[in-house]
């Protein structure tokens, strides 16, 4: 997974392993910080599902911000 | 609404997964050229058109966004697999700002599963009480095309496709 960063000082891009993202423990963290009560049977088909999306997108741009003063914010699965 | 030619270039050269670069190699064009197309700062030569459209196996009317998002309920025999449907939100900000959001249907389903909820902070009642539950049912369905388009007082517009 990748975040790109674009702005007129900087330029970041930074990669995020994978195996993290698809980690249970780093998931639960992620979703208990937004108060959302995790069910282990339907953690286990998110994790295969998006497993399977990142091997058929690779690359994917899920998400792009270009704001007005020309700031770029992108993330890739 | 209808999308600039540098966006819709842009769009599906991404879905075709090539590069910049790439891709101008193959039309014979600098990559700054693409770039420039992308920002719509500049548009190719006419005779390139046909070309492009073969190369990101579309047509001439989709890259110059003539296609209409219409929407369309598409026949159980003839639908995708959730996989291969995208939920795509845009947003385009009345200062200018632009934000692009591409989910593969099966994700979203997924995360809905879970629990998360997802929501679109904005000014606006409507999209305060946008049920993506409702949009996966109607995309179960077989439902493709511009599910929603709405503009804020302030100019915001939001749309969301299923492609």
């Amino acid at each position: 997974m990748k975040i790109i960063i674009d702005t007129e000082e900087k330029k970041l891009n930074l990669r995020i392993p994978t195996f993290l993202v698809k980690r249970k423990l780093v998931i639960k963290w992620i979703l208990s910080k937004s108060k959302v009560e995790i069910d282990k049977t339907k953690l286990k088909k998110f994790i295969s599902v998006f497993k399977r999306i990142r091997k058929k997108h690779k690359n994917l741009e899920i998400i792009s911000v270009k704001s007005s003063d020309g700031e770029i914010v992108r993330i890739l699965l | 609404m209808k999308r600039s030619f540098g966006e819709q270039f842009s769009r599906l050269r991404k879905e075709k997964k090539f590069t910049q670069e790439r891709i101008a190699e193959l039309l014979g064009v600098s990559p700054q050229a693409v770039s420039k197309w992308e920002n719509d700062l500049s548009y190719p030569d006419i005779e390139l058109l046909v070309d492009i459209a073969e190369l990101l196996d579309t047509s001439i009317d989709d890259l110059l966004g003539a296609k209409k998002t219409e929407v369309a309920i598409v026949p159980e025999a003839e639908r995708k697999s959730v996989d291969e449907l995208f939920l795509r939100l845009i947003v385009n900000s009345s200062d200018g700002d632009k934000v692009r959001i591409n989910v593969p249907v099966s994700l979203l389903i997924a995360g809905l599963e879970l629990g998360v909820e997802p929501q679109i902070t904005m000014n606006h009642d409507a999209l305060k009480s946008i049920d993506f539950k409702q949009l996966i049912n109607m995309i179960e369905k077989g439902v493709i095309g511009k599910l929603l388009e709405v503009e804020s007082s302030d100019g915001d517009i939001v749309e969301i496709f299923v492609e």
